[in-house]
C-alpha cells in the first residue's frame, strides 16, 4: 500500500463494551479504516470511511473512534480530526473555544449578548407568548382569580349603591377614549381588608377598586379617573401576562444556562431572581401611570387627581424602591411633572 | 492484589473557561437553544477528563435529544404556568398528575444518563424497577412526612440503595448497604448546624427589631429592611451550608461501603467537612465577584478536589468488565431533572 495519504497514528484499542484495551494503531486506506495489533499484526476491525464516527471531542482530551462492531480506538495525536475528516463547524468551535486573548471578544460578545436579550430578546418572546394566548383565556382568568379573591381575602362591597352608579359612571366618560379589542373593562367593588386605599386590574378588564379607596376619595372624580385610568394602562399593556411570562421564561433560561453553580450560589439566585422580577414590576406601574395621564387628558379630567392621590398614599412608601413592587410615589410625582414639561413643549 | 486506584481529574480552569464563555455565548444568542448542545459540551468535558486506573469516563447523549426532551418539559411548564392563572383547579390537577409520574421521571432520568455513561469502552446502565421507583421516591417519603422528618434518614439510605443497587458497569453491579446509624449522624450533625443558623439569625435580627418597635421614620424603617435582609441571607447561606456538611459526611460513607460486582472491588472518598465548607464558600464569593466570570473555575477547582479524595480499591483484574450499548434516547425525564433539580438524589 503505497498511498500519499497513508499514515498510521498510535493509540489504545478497547474491545467491543469492554474494559480491556491493547495498543493498537490506526491506518487509513481511501476504502478502508484498519485497526490493527502492531504486535501480532493481527487486524482487530476494520471499516469503510462512512462507518466509523470520530467522537466530538471537546477541549483538549483524548479523541475516540468508534467503529460498527463497538471497538473503540482512542488517541491523543490531534492528526486524528483531519484524517477522519471531521466536520468543519466542529473545529471552527474547537478553535474559537481555545484559551487565548481572543476569548476576550466572547465575553464582551456574552455580555453584550445577556443584555441584548434582557433588553430585547426576552420582551420580542413574551410579546409573542402574548400574542398567543387567546382573548377567551384571558377573561377566564379574570373570573377565576375574581372567585379566588373573593374566597380568600375579599368580601362584598359595603358601599351605599349610590356612590358606586357615581364611580361607574366616571368609568362611562373614560371607555369611549379606550379602544382595546378583546378586553371587556368593568368595575366591580370589593372589601378587602388591611390593604388599604387600593385598586387591582385583571388581565381581561376587570377594574376592582376597594372599599377604602372609594370612601376616602370618591369624592375627587378627578382622582378616580386617575385610578381608573392608571389600571386601564395595566390592562391595555398586558402587564399582568407578562409579569407571568417574564418570570418563566427568566427562570427558565437561568435554570438552562447556568447550570451547576454550586450549593450556595444555587438558592442565592432564587433571591436575584425575585428581586429583579420586582424591577420589572416598578416599570410597568410607570408605564401604567403614562397610559393613565394620556387617557385623563383625553377624557377631559384633570392630572392633579392622581398626584393627590400619590401624595395621599407617600404615608405607604418605604425609603428603598428596590424591595418594592411600586415606585417611590416621589418617583411617580415626578413622573407626572414631566410629562407636564413634556406637554407643554 | 489490593492495591489503589486514584480517581484524576485532569480538566483545566482556563480550558474549561474557553469552552465555558463559548457555550454561554452561543446559548444566548439562540435564545437557550443551544444550552442543549452546550450541556453535552459540559458533561463530555468533565466526564472525559475524570480518570481512573489508565481509562476515562465519557458522556454519549447527543444535543438533539436533550433539546427534545427540554422542549417537551418546557411546553409542559408554560401549560401548566397557564393553568394555574386562568383555572387553578386544573393547574392543582396537573400537579396531581406530576406527582404520580415523579418517580417514572427520576427512573427515565438515571436510565438515560446511565446508558449514556461510559468508563472505558464500557456503559453503564440503570435497571432499577418502576414499581420500586414508587415505593423509594412516593411511598416512604409519605412515611416521612408521617413521622413529621423524624425518619428522614430511612429514605435517605432507601435512595441511596435504590441508586447504587440498580447501576451496574456493563453488567456488573454496584452494591451498597449500611446501617442506619451514619445516616442519622449525618442529618443530625446538618440539622443541629440549621438550627444554630436560626437560633444566631433570631440573636441578630430580634434586638434590632425589639429596638426599632413603634418607630415609624423612613430611616429607621430603612435600617429595619436592610437588618432582615442581611439576616435572611446569612440564614440562607447557613442553610446551604448545612446542605454541605450532610452531602459530605454522607457521601464518604455511601463510597465506603459500595463494591462492584462479585470481586468486590471497593471505593474509598476522603472528602473533608472543613474543605469542603471553604472550598463552597469561597467559590461563591469567587463568582459572585467576579460576575459569573470565575464560575469555570469554581467548578473545575471542585471537580479536582472530589476527584483526588476519590479512590478505587480494585481486587483483581479490571479488564473484564463487558456489556452492551443500549440506546437510550429518550431525555424528558433527564430535561425535567434540569430545569426543576430533582433526580437520584446520589451521593456522588
Amino acid at each position: 500500500m503505497s498511498h500519499p495519504e497513508h499514515t498510521i497514528l498510535k493509540g489504545r484499542a478497547f474491545s467491543p463494551g469492554s474494559s480491556r484495551y491493547v495498543e493498537a494503531e490506526l491506518s487509513t486506506t481511501p476504502q478502508n479504516i484498519i485497526l490493527l495489533d502492531p504486535l501480532s499484526g493481527r487486524i482487530l476491525t476494520r471499516a469503510t470511511p462512512d462507518q466509523v464516527k470520530l467522537d466530538n471531542p471537546v477541549g483538549t482530551g483524548p479523541r475516540n473512534v468508534h467503529f460498527p462492531d463497538q471497538w473503540m480506538f482512542q488517541t491523543h495525536d490531534p492528526q486524528i480530526s483531519l484524517l477522519l475528516r471531521e466536520p468543519l463547524s466542529n473545529r471552527i468551535l474547537r478553535h474559537f473555544e481555545i484559551f487565548s486573548p481572543r476569548l476576550a471578544l466572547v465575553i464582551v460578545a456574552a455580555f453584550g449578548a445577556i443584555l441584548a436579550v434582557w433588553k430585547w430578546g426576552l420582551p420580542v418572546l413574551v410579546a409573542l407568548a402574548v400574542w398567543m394566548t387567546p382573548d377567551g383565556l384571558v377573561r377566564q382568568i379574570d373570573a377565576s382569580t375574581l372567585a379566588s379573591l373573593d374566597h380568600f381575602l375579599a368580601s362584598e362591597s359595603r358601599l351605599p349603591e349610590e356612590q358606586r352608579q357615581r364611580q361607574q359612571a366616571l368609568l362611562q366618560q373614560l371607555l369611549p377614549h379606550v379602544d382595546l379589542p378583546g378586553r371587556d373593562i368593568r368595575l366591580t367593588f370589593r372589601h378587602i381588608a388591611n390593604v388599604g386605599p387600593n385598586a387591582l386590574a385583571l388581565p381581561g378588564g376587570t377594574l376592582v377598586l376597594t372599599d377604602d379607596l372609594v370612601s376616602r376619595f370618591g369624592e375627587d372624580p378627578d382622582l378616580i379617573a386617575g385610578v381608573l385610568a392608571h389600571e386601564i394602562g395595566h390592562v391595555a399593556n398586558n402587564h399582568s401576562l407578562k409579569q407571568l411570562y417574564h418570570s418563566l421564561s427568566t427562570y427558565l433560561l437561568l435554570a438552562l444556562l447556568a447550570g451547576d453553580v454550586g450549593p450556595i450560589l444555587d438558592s442565592l439566585a432564587l433571591e436575584g431572581q425575585a428581586v429583579v422580577n420586582l424591577s420589572f414590576s416598578r416599570r410597568h406601574e410607570l408605564e401604567a401611570d403614562n397610559y393613565a395621564m394620556q387617557l385623563i387628558r383625553k377624557a377631559n379630567y384633570s392630572t392633579e387627581g392622581l398626584r393627590r392621590f400619590f401624595d395621599a398614599i407617600k404615608a405607604y412608601d418605604g425609603s428603598n424602591d428596590w424591595l418594592s413592587s411600586h415606585p417611590l410615589s416621589r418617583d411617580r410625582l415626578r413622573n407626572i411633572d414631566s410629562f407636564k414639561e413634556r406637554l407643554a413643549q | 492484589m489490593s492495591s489503589q486506584e486514584n480517581f484524576e481529574f485532569r480538566g483545566k480552569a482556563g480550558e474549561w473557561f474557553g469552552i465555558w464563555i463559548v457555550n454561554l455565548l452561543l446559548s444566548i444568542l439562540t435564545l437557550g437553544i443551544y444550552s442543549a448542545w452546550a450541556k453535552v459540551r459540559c458533561k463530555k468535558y468533565f466526564y472525559q477528563n475524570t480518570w481512573v486506573a489508565g481509562r476515562n469516563f465519557d458522556y454519549h447523549a447527543t444535543g438533539k435529544q436533550i433539546l427534545i426532551g427540554r422542549l417537551i418539559v418546557i411546553a409542559a411548564l408554560a401549560v401548566y404556568a397557564l393553568a394555574s392563572a386562568f383555572a387553578p383547579p386544573l393547574a392543582l390537577v396537573m400537579i396531581l398528575i406530576l406527582f404520580v409520574c415523579l418517580p417514572i421521571l427520576v427512573l427515565r432520568s438515571a436510565k438515560f444518563n446511565a446508558r449514556n455513561s461510559s468508563w472505558g469502552n464500557v456503559r453503564f446502565n440503570f435497571d432499577g424497577e418502576t414499581g420500586e421507583a414508587y415505593r423509594v421516591y412516593m411511598g416512604i417519603p409519605i412515611l416521612v412526612a408521617l413521622s413529621l422528618y423524624t425518619a428522614f434518614p430511612f429514605w435517605a439510605r432507601a435512595t441511596q440503595r435504590f441508586g447504587v443497587n440498580n447501576h451496574t458497569l456493563g453488567k456488573t453491579r454496584f452494591h451498597f448497604d449500611s446501617t442506619i446509624g451514619p445516616f442519622y449522624k449525618a442529618f443530625l450533625f446538618a440539622a443541629v448546624f440549621g438550627i444554630l443558623g436560626f437560633v444566631a439569625y433570631g440573636l441578630y435580627v430580634i434586638p434590632q427589631l425589639m429596638e426599632l418597635q413603634g418607630a415609624a421614620g423612613p430611616e429607621l424603617q430603612a435600617r429595619m429592611i436592610t437588618t432582615m435582609m442581611v439576616g435572611y441571607l446569612l440564614l440562607l447561606v447557613t442553610i446551604a451550608l448545612g446542605g454541605v456538611i450532610y452531602m459530605t459526611l454522607l457521601r464518604n460513607h455511601v463510597y465506603g461501603h459500595t463494591t462492584l460486582g462479585p470481586k468486590q472491588h471497593g471505593f474509598r472518598s476522603t472528602v473533608s467537612v472543613g474543605a469542603m465548607l471553604w472550598l463552597a464558600l469561597t467559590n461563591a464569593i469567587a463568582v459572585l465577584c467576579t460576575l459569573g466570570l470565575m464560575l469555570p473555575w469554581a467548578q473545575v477547582r471542585m471537580h479536582r478536589y472530589l476527584a483526588q479524595n476519590t479512590t478505587l480499591l480494585p481486587n483483581g483484574s479490571l479488564e473484564e468488565f463487558t456489556g452492551e450499548i443500549i440506546s437510550d434516547t429518550n431525555a424528558i425525564g433527564d430535561a425535567y431533572s434540569d430545569i426543576e433539580g430533582f433526580d437520584l438524589g446520589l451521593s456522588i
